[in-house]
């Protein structure tokens, strides 16, 4: 039961990226999750009637003054800045596309043992493939955006993913927008 | 006779239609600037650059070729 080569590379590929986004919408979470505690850990701090009785703020009231500014501000424009609500989102994805990456994984397990069909290895693939799509469309008002440290540390639990669950060393290859 | 009266009336009332398009004023470079405004770029409107900003996880980089079966 041979497998076409080709076929079981794009399921590993797929596998790969699905997990590295998997990494990626875990530290998403993690990131808008902190933000909005921090938010609601300020306007608490503010809000509250002991912490605006502190006898400090009579020697230095300028500074209660600004953190009241601070504080209105924050009130005023947060809800341009919905963190919870992304918080909320990555994390429903983020559950949702775990146990997608678990399924490509036992199906990719099942191919390399050859437990499968090519046949039916194509027809599995486009149906967990298209799950895992389709898990991944965002509302249009998550205006999130990854950057070059998020994308690093994904990089890094790719890099001991690979190692430990198939001897593969990261550091061997190379981007292939680099080779472009 | 009154028929043959209110076809004269029709075709007096029909105003004698230019055989050539009047000439277009030379608006010189005000002309010029309101057509490069209508000159839209319509693969890169607004909408577009939304669609483009709107986020998406980044796609894994690496070609990596699966482990061999035994």
């Amino acid at each position: 039961m041979n497998m076409d080569f080709s076929l079981k590379k794009q399921i590993f590929n797929k596998l790969l990226d699905s997990k590295y986004k998997y990494f990626t919408l875990d530290l998403l979470t993690a990131k808008y999750y902190k933000y909005d505690r921090n938010l609601n850990i300020f306007l608490a701090f503010t809000s509250s009637g002991s912490v605006a009785g502190w006898a400090i703020w009579k020697e230095i009231p300028w500074l209660w003054g600004i953190i009241i500014i601070a504080s209105q501000l924050v009130i005023v424009l947060k809800p341009y800045f919905p963190f919870s609500k992304y918080s909320k989102e990555f994390s429903e994805k983020y559950v949702l596309l775990q146990s997608l990456v678990n399924e490509l994984e036992q199906f990719y397990l099942k191919i390399h043992l050859k437990k499968i069909t090519e046949e039916q290895a194509i027809e599995d693939f486009f149906k967990i493939k298209h799950e895992i799509e389709s898990s991944l469309n965002f509302s249009n008002e998550n205006d999130f955006n990854v950057n070059k440290r998020m994308k690093k540390k994904a990089e890094h639990r790719m890099k001991i993913y690979l190692k430990t669950n198939y001897n593969k060393d990261l550091s061997n290859y190379q981007k292939i927008s680099n080779n472009e | 006779m009154s028929e043959e009266l209110n076809n004269e009336n029709l075709e007096e009332s029909i105003p004698n239609q230019p055989e050539e398009s009047p000439n277009i004023p030379d608006t010189g470079d005000l002309g010029d600037a309101i057509n490069e405004s209508v000159d839209l770029d319509i693969g890169n409107t607004q909408w577009d650059r939304d669609i483009e900003k709107r986020s998406d996880l980044p796609d894994f980089e690496y070609d990596i070729d699966p482990p061999e079966s035994d």
